[in-house]
Formats: structure tokens, sequence, C-alpha cells
């Protein structure tokens, strides 16, 4: 147990420097939510927000963006990383060493988590200094918890979904042409009070609206739903069992 | 030091439509270099990479360290070390990173800026991956391989890419890893790489071995008829008991073919000295290790195209 501690911080740690030194990377998963907060707060945060009470809309994206970076961090930039990685044989090489298979991927998986955490936090903070978002310190709690749900949930997806993948070049189309569709259906860069019932209830089943919805109600003061919370985790599990039986460490012949 | 490290028997492969690996056997013992040879495609990297545990075969026995490979054990992977094709290192990382990453895994590593001075990359050591040369990048992966300070190393095509400096460094490297009683598999195109190298040979050829032996006796090699050279003065002809066995080369070098040299150069030599011709460029040589591969290759393929 400890050398598998050990073999999974190692690999947490060069992981850690290899994304920091890749400004792409870090482009993507970072500066992207933080840009579209800030435009969106600039041309529409005057609004009010819905079911926000008296909060400003500068509020929902605040929370909207959180969850945004998330799935760009946990989902998109884990998977696409990973298909780079499989592609240039660097799985392979970590795959000729003694290195635990579950402690590779826990490495992959907690770094893109802590990524996707940091952002969200960084969101609030532009949110809160920038925008004038009101701030409760007593909702941080409740939002961190299913902001750290959601980004185990969404990393099992993007570790998942590699494996039906061929390669890296096809990887940012795939994955930006599941999640897109998704994101914008699902209250998270603007809230859509009324959709079609079929759309309504497709979204409802995904993943990302739960997210959203249990990330904006907690940072709004309230409870999340436990409705949305299971959904979150079931999707989570189904994503580790495809992950567990389906992970290839190298490009498909 | 008579135990096998790795010992196979009838392994074979098969990808759809091609049957990569035909029935090998192969028996390589413990603190030896051991050179597997044949042309691309011939079966080579499939059966190393089921060494490795890389693939899975479709039948056949195959025991590495006494592991099975097909089982992905921990406990073999702390035993083998690994240069691949198609594997490449994080190229933000740094050459002293990567290592300590590659080390961290193993339970007694060799120390990392040792290695990294053994494969001649100290000045590099702070330099990140993807400003390294292609020789470089190479000399990467053996260092990455060795760093575990594994009983049984497999290099497949370790030296491609490295100038003639480099491949000499890497030889007297690989030569270490045998004094320190290490096992080494090697891959190569290289015929004076098995040569300098490995102490026993295999030619594989779609997917069977068809020779093995020491590189001074692959093939017959040992047996071989040895080819004397010389030049001749302008003018000066060979006495008719010469001329019948002698040919002329385009570059207009002379020739004799004979299983045994030493009565033919007495002779040869005694006329010379007696007729004051001078021979230049004399040789003798046995066939290089280069002829006696390809002239198996081409003898199986004649085969193969007679049994068709």
């Amino acid at each position: 147990m400890m050398r598998w501690l050990s073999i999974t911080f190692l690999h947490y740690r060069y992981a850690g420097i290899s994304f920091l030194r890749n400004p792409m990377a870090a482009f993507f998963g970072t500066l992207f939510p933080l840009m579209f907060l800030t435009i969106n707060s600039l041309v529409f945060g005057d609004f009010a927000a819905p079911d926000g009470g008296d909060l400003p809309m500068t509020a929902f994206y605040t929370a909207g963006m959180s969850v945004f970076s998330v799935i760009m961090t946990c989902f998109t930039n884990l998977a696409a990383g990973l298909l780079y990685d499989r592609d240039m044989g660097r799985l392979k090489r970590i795959r000729g060493t003694p290195t635990p298979i579950s402690s590779y991927i826990a490495a992959r998986i907690l770094l893109a988590m802590s990524v996707g955490v940091i952002t969200s936090i960084l969101c609030v903070i532009l949110g809160v200094t920038a925008f004038g978002v009101p701030l409760n310190l007593s909702i941080l709690p409740g939002f961190l918890a299913i902001i750290i749900l959601g980004a185990a949930s969404l990393s099992a997806l993007g570790l998942a979904i590699t494996a039906f993948i061929p390669n890296a070049q096809a990887g940012p189309a795939i994955l930006n042409a599941i999640s897109f569709p998704i994101i914008f259906g699902s209250n998270v860069f603007f809230p859509i009070p009324n959709m079609p019932r079929w759309l309504d209830l497709a979204a409802n089943a995904l993943p990302v609206r739960p997210f959203a919805d249990a990330a904006t109600a907690t940072f709004f003061g309230g409870r999340a739903d436990l409705h949305d919370l299971i959904i979150i985790a079931a999707w989570g599990g189904i994503g580790a069992i495809i992950a567990w039986r389906s992970f290839r460490w190298q490009p498909a012949r | 030091m008579t135990e096998a490290a790795i010992e196979v028997s009838g392994l074979r492969k098969a990808f759809p439509g091609v049957q990569a690996v035909a029935g090998v056997d192969l028996s390589i013992r413990t603190g030896t270099i051991f050179a597997l040879l044949g042309p691309n495609g011939a079966g080579k990297t499939t059966t190393v990479e089921i060494l490795e545990g890389y693939q899975q075969r479709d039948s056949g026995e195959v025991s590495v360290l006494g592991f099975d490979p097909a089982r992905n054990q921990l406990e073999m992977k702390r035993r083998i070390g690994i240069v691949s094709q198609e594997t490449a290192a994080d190229s933000f990382l740094t050459v002293r990173e990567i290592m300590a990453m590659i080390a961290g895994a193993y339970p007694a590593p060799r120390n990392v800026d040792e290695v990294i001075a053994l494969v001649g990359l100290s000045d590099k050591a702070g330099t990140r991956v993807g400003k390294l040369s292609g020789g470089q990048k190479r000399r990467l992966d053996v260092g990455l391989a060795i760093v575990g300070n594994p009983d049984l190393c497999f290099l497949d095509e370790p030296t491609t890419g490295f100038d003639p400096d480099a491949r000499q460094e890497a030889w007297a490297m690989i030569r270490e890893l045998k004094d320190m009683g290490k096992t080494v598999l090697l891959t190569t195109h290289y015929m004076d790489e098995a040569q300098n190298l490995a102490d026993e040979v295999a030619v594989i050829a779609v997917g069977r071995i068809i020779a093995t032996g020491t590189p001074e006796t692959l093939g017959g090699r040992a047996e071989a008829a040895s080819t004397i050279s010389f030049r001749l003065p302008a003018g000066t002809d060979l006495p008719d008991r010469f001329a019948a066995e002698a040919r002329m080369t385009r570059r207009g070098a002379m020739q004799i073919i004979a299983d045994d040299p030493v009565p033919l150069l007495n002779d040869l030599t005694g006329w010379a000295m007696a007729e004051s011709v001078s021979l230049t460029d004399l040789t003798v040589e046995r066939p290089t290790l280069e002829e006696i591969y390809l002239s198996l290759i081409a003898n199986d393929t004649a085969e193969r195209k007679e049994g068709a």
C-alpha cells in the first residue's frame, strides 16, 4: 500500500509538472472558463439570476463557469491528454515498468480533479472580486463537495471515452461534439427555462445538468437535489467500470 | 550460469491475415547477450513484445525469469527493463525528472545521475526531453531501461539513429550489463552489432527461427570457404594453376575461393616471392555475418517459393 501511494504520488507530481509547463493545456483548462465568466458577466451581469432570489446573474455565471471548468479539465483535457500520451507511446512506456495500473490512472484522475477544483475556486474568486458576486462563506463546503463529486464523475467518463476514440487527432472533434451540445442544454452557460419535454428529460438523465443544477443550488445557498447527486454518481460509476474494462495503453494497430 | 532466463517453445501469434509468429522456440541462458536478427516484418518485435507482456500469444509456452508474461505481474516487471519501438517520454519533463519518475517504480533502482552519466547525457540532465536530438532520445530510452537495475533487458533496436561514437559507447554499456551478470535480449538490423555483442544469435524469417548459433558459427560460417583477394601489377599474369580458380572483380582485384586457404596461400605467396611480384591489398576473409545472414534469408525465401 505504501508503494502504491508513493508511485501514485510520483506520477501525480510529474504529470503536474508537465501540465504546468504545457501552455495549451493550461489555457483550455483554466483561462477559457475565466474568460467566459468575464465576458458573460460584462455583457449580461445586470440581469437577475433565475431562482436566485435577489442574487445577480453574475452569481449564476460564476457557478456555471465553475462547472464548465471541471468539464473542460476532467473530461475533455484528461481524455485528450491520455489520447495524446497513448499515441506518443508514453503510456506504453509506463506499462513496461512495475507501475500498478490503478496507481497510474489514479494519479491522472487526481491531477485532473485538482486542476478542475482549483479552476473552480479561481472562478469564484474572480466572480466575487471583479463582479461583485455576494458570497456567504458557509456555502463553500457544500459547493466544493458538489464540484469534487462532479470532477470525479467526469474524470471517470473522460477515462472511459478514450477506449472509443481511435487516435489523438480524432480526440478534440469527438470530445467537443459530445460535450458542447450537452453543456448548452444543461444550464451551464445560461439558464434555459422552457426546453422541449424530450430534451428536458434527456438533459436530466445526463450528468452535466444535474451537476450544474446542484452546483448552482448550493452556490445560491440552497441544498442540492438528492436525485441530481445520484445521477452524477451513477454516471461516474458507469465511467469507472467501462474505463477499468476497456482502457487501452497503445493505439489500435 | 546455465539456467535459462527466457524459455520459449511453440510460440504462435496471428493478426488478421498474417501469421506473425509461427512456432518459435528460444532458450536464452542467464548472463548472456542474445541477438534476434531478421528482416522487417519477420516477427521479431511481435515475439519480443509477447515476452515483455505487451501482447498476448495465441499458443505456446513462454517463461520469462520463471514468470508467464501474459499474466502481467508486477513481480516480473520489477526485474525487466525495456527499450521498445514506439515509446516516448513526456517532452515537458527534463531528462533527470523522467529518469527519477521511471526509477521510482522499481524497488531498488540505480542512482539516477549515474545512469544519466552512463548514457552520456550528463550535460543534458536539466534539458527537457522535447529538446533532445533523435540519438539523445534513444540514449535516454536505454538509460530508462536500465535505471530500475533489472536482471533482464529487452533492447529492441537500441542503437538506431546513433552516430558511430555513440554506438561504440552503447556497445560498451551493453557489455557492462553482461559483466554485471544481466541477461540481454537484443534485436538489431546491424550485423556488426550482433557480431560485437552477442554470445548467441538467432535468425527469424516469416515467423520462424531458421538458424541459431554463435556469431562465429551461424549457418556453417566456421566451415565456410574463405576468399583470398589481391591485386596484380599491370602486365603480370597468374600461373595457370591459380588462373583456373581465380576470377576478377569489377574493380580489378583477383579473388580465389578456397575451402582450405593455407596451402593455396603458401603456393601463391611462394610464387610471388620467387617472381618478385607484389600482391597488393592481400586479404583472406571468411564470409561476414552479414553475408551468412543474407544467404540464410535468401535460401529460406527460395525454399518457401518451391514449397508453394
